[in-house]
């Protein structure tokens, strides 16, 4: 095989290659599933009622047979849990989908990076290292982070992570401890495990470590964009 | 949430600075969207219907201050009269109202209002219009409790019940909507005169002439008036409040604070009823406070978690606590209360602490194989490409996808969203045709398919390269030659030929994964709107010359060079210990197009750069 010239690894690609080799070093295993989802498993049993506003923070993608376009990884929780028994370390890449018009910000297909942990004693204090340790291996060990509240009906406390970059305050992800009734879904006993779970928008992050400034050239195809990585 | 500052300072206390507010808004879990020395502008996540309010929020920021809870829902003399004004058609409608109150009152004729509340108003982007309107409108942002003022002359009776499907109503503003079995309305000699809990009706608006009104504050189950609005297409302040959850106790204490504020503009009230149809119940949620060391890794004591569940308005009778009427909707079980208490005592007051190591060692999943592939096949010289999992009604035509198996998205927004890709091969060939200006490369895409019903991952390779070695890479697949005639090559103006194959990842996995590429750290450049020129040159240099290093080098030393890519590599005994190294350079300028003259000029800037600091003798 000739050896130049050499390929390019599309950089959303990279950032998820480095992010699973850090957390796979602190014992976490990945899985992947369908993109393909139900509203029961993308909804309901996260705890987002039908009819609920909760439900309108994520635009959705529904198919003409009444099947959901997962809006968030969260949706793998619960079937991740199915092959499983606590105590666990999972980590689920993949696509997720939000029905909305595309501009510089904004695109109809992201990609997301799942993280959880269920063990006899996880406590937030736990969480907060993992996200300081992720978040240095991605963006640097001089990344400052800040821990806000902020409600995700699947967990509780639920948690917003801020980094600052380039002088800006930005929020990269949402967190917290596993809701009771979350477990509960996974078949998982709620007074025996506890745990908690991250999500991690990637192209974001691609975003800010390459400064990229318009998401629409991820899935451009064009050689100018994925040449320069 | 607009929460103008002088309006919160009615209901707290403190000298503190608007950003300084903000911040402590932000530590507690309402993020600031904007910040200005008048105003802050409050996310409020779904579950917190309460803090809708100027007097929701003044109840977090005081708790946070660690300042006494003040209830101003005092207890207010609402008669249960029988025959009263309202009636519900059924069962189902009595459920959809679990509390109605409303002041029949009397008095002068509609005016301007006062310009403490005009001003208020249009802080929080609302036209003032008269002052019985604009009193719903600014005790609706002071307590979250929706408000609406029926003129009493226009009615005689609200009949509250479901619409019927044919039936229209034209709201405030002159909307006008078709009404459904899944909208709860008011009716008032077989008119719809509201829709209930989303907007008045026009029919029964206050007007000019207005003498004797009747104020409504009520409460709605949150469901029903998603369901009415959602069909109705229509969001409201109002609606916006009810879906979220208003206070039970909030319909008293509104209008008890209206009935004040109209008697001093010199209204009577005569009337003051309640019709209670369902009974706001006490919630009590037993708990142990060991949960809150238990699940944040930090210790809180007993005493300080229960002064800040007492400051938010719990009662906390040692472990019993009683959740106030406003946070009956979100506050539901012990966990609930960990998040209350530790929201207040601050997140930053966690120390992060390392997992424990897993005795478990990770497993190899397919993931890995996934990466491995990648890496492999770029490492040989391919490029990754993603694209979008959707295609069009046309691509699906032009390459034959019998439309049957294709999972079709129901109201798509716009034409390229219609079905989940069931091939990778349409946005493959779309990729080959935006680089018109690359002569030989190959790209590949490994991603998810949807065919009939299934969903699977495939890998597809391309490539414009004559001599490619796709055979190689993928003996067990079917290498397709698309000539520019090609139906699918002239959908996206190819004018090339190329190869093509496609195959579920598992079938070549395994045969391809060996070398590996390493993963680069380089920041973007922005690409030209216009067409770039892309040049290769050849030089010989010194044998230790790093072919990696000149090509970073030369990157930096123009902006109109975008990509510097190593192309080629190879010693010679002709060479006397020089070697030779072939580089492929893309050139472009942001403003305009670049011309093969202007890139002649900087490609001989190179030249001469390269033969200056390297040695470098050109070959071409």
């Amino acid at each position: 095989m000739p050896k130049l010239p050499r390929g390019h690894i599309h950089p959303t690609t990279q950032l998820l290659t480095r992010a699973i080799s850090a957390m796979e070093k602190i014992g976490f295993e990945v899985l992947t599933g369908p993109e393909l989802t139900t509203e029961r498993l993308n909804f309901d049993v996260l705890r987002i009622p039908k009819d609920h506003p909760a439900r309108d923070t994520q635009d959705t993608f529904w198919t003409k047979d009444g099947k959901v376009l997962r809006t968030h990884t969260s949706a793998m929780q619960i079937p991740a849990m199915a092959q499983k028994k606590p105590p666990v370390r999972i980590l689920i890449p993949g696509r997720v989908f939000r029905n909305e018009s595309t501009d510089a910000t904004h695109e109809a297909v992201l990609y997301q990076l799942e993280g959880f942990v269920i063990e006899k004693d996880t406590t937030m204090a736990n969480l907060i290292w993992t996200l300081n340790y992720l978040l240095k291996e991605l963006l640097g060990k001089d990344i400052k982070t800040k821990f806000f509240p902020h409600n995700y009906p699947f967990v509780e406390p639920g948690m917003d992570v801020m980094i600052k970059w380039q002088g800006r305050w930005l929020e990269v992800l949402g967190s917290g401890m596993i809701h009771p009734e979350v477990l509960h879904n996974m078949g998982v006993e709620s007074d025996k495990w506890q745990g908690f779970a991250f999500g991690i928008g990637i192209d974001r992050l691609m975003m800010l470590e390459r400064g990229v400034d318009d998401i629409r050239w991820s899935l451009s195809g064009d050689l100018r964009f994925l040449k320069q990585f | 949430m607009i929460l103008p500052i002088n309006w919160l300072k009615d209901y707290c206390k403190t000298e503190k600075k608007y950003s300084e507010i903000a911040d402590i808004f932000h530590s507690i879990g309402f993020t600031p969207d904007e910040i200005t020395k008048e105003y802050i502008d409050l996310e409020i996540t779904p579950n917190r219907g309460d803090a809708v309010s100027v007097y929701g929020l003044s109840r977090e920021i005081n708790a946070f201050l660690n300042k006494p809870f003040t209830d101003y829902s005092k207890p207010s003399q609402f008669t249960k009269k029988k025959n009263s004004i309202i009636s519900f058609d059924n069962e189902k409608a009595k459920e959809s109202v679990p509390t109605y109150a409303y002041l029949v009152i009397e008095g002068p004729l509609p005016k301007k209002s006062p310009a403490y509340i005009a001003q208020r108003l249009k802080q929080i982007n609302i036209n003032p219009k008269n002052n019985i309107v604009d009193l719903t409108n600014y005790l609706m942002h002071e307590y979250g409790q929706p408000l609406h003022a029926f003129d009493l002359e226009k009615i005689n009776k609200l009949e509250i019940g479901f619409g019927k499907k044919g039936e229209k109503a034209v709201l405030l503003g002159d909307t006008e909507v078709s009404i459904t079995e899944e909208n709860l309305i008011a009716r008032s000699n077989n008119t719809i005169v509201d829709l209930v809990g989303i907007s008045g009706c026009t029919n029964s608006a206050v007007c000019a002439s207005t003498t004797k009104i009747l104020m409504q504050a009520a409460i709605f189950t949150p469901s029903v008036i998603r369901k009415s609005a959602k069909v109705a297409g229509l969001q409201t302040p109002a609606s916006y409040r009810y879906e979220r959850g208003v206070d039970p106790n909030a319909p008293t204490y509104a209008l008890e604070k209206a009935a004040r504020i109209l008697e001093g503009w010199g209204y009577n009230i005569v009337e003051k009823n309640i019709i209670v149809n369902c009974k706001n119940k006490e919630k009590t949620i037993l708990f142990d406070y060991a949960l809150i060391p238990n699940l944040t890794g930090i210790k809180v004591d007993e005493k300080t978690s229960r002064s800040i569940l007492t400051r938010l308005g719990f009662k906390v009778v040692k472990n019993k606590i009683i959740v106030p009427s406003w946070r009956t909707y979100d506050i539901q079980s012990p966990v609930d209360l960990v998040e209350e208490v530790i929201r207040i005592y601050g997140y930053h007051n966690i120390k992060p602490q390392a997992l424990p190591s897993n005795p478990k060692p990770p497993q190899k999943t397919n993931q890995h194989n996934v990466n491995e592939l990648i890496t492999t096949l770029a490492g040989m010289g391919l490029t990754e490409v993603k694209s979008t999992s959707f295609i069009s009604k046309k691509e699906a035509s032009i390459f034959g996808f019998d439309e049957k198996s294709l999972i079709e998205i129901e109201k798509p927004l716009s034409a390229e969203y219609v079905y989940m890709r069931p091939s990778l091969a349409p946005k493959m060939f779309e990729a080959l045709s935006k680089n018109p200006w690359y002569d030989k490369f190959t790209i590949f895409e490994i991603g998810n398919i949807f065919k009939n019903g299934q969903e699977a991952v495939n890998i597809a390779l391309a490539t414009t390269n004559k001599n490619h070695c796709l055979g190689e890479l993928l003996p067990l697949c079917d290498i397709v030659k698309i000539s520019p005639e090609a139906k699918t090559a002239q959908l996206y103006k190819i004018k090339r030929q190329f190869f093509y194959a496609e195959a579920p990842i598992e079938k070549i996995a395994p045969t391809l994964l060996a070398n590996k590429m390493p993963t680069t750290h380089n920041k973007y450049k922005t690409i030209s709107k216009f067409p770039p020129v892309v040049r290769d040159i050849s030089f010989l240099v010194k044998d230790s010359t790093s072919i990696e290093v000149v090509s970073r080098d030369i990157a930096t030393t123009e902006d109109a060079i975008l990509i510097v890519e190593p192309l080629d590599e190879f010693e010679s005994p002709k060479f006397e210990g020089k070697k030779s190294i072939t580089l492929r350079i893309t050139y472009q300028k942001i403003n305009e197009t670049l011309t093969t003259q202007h890139a002649e000029t900087l490609h001989n800037r190179v030249r001469e750069y390269l033969i200056k600091k390297y040695q470098a003798s050109i070959r071409e």
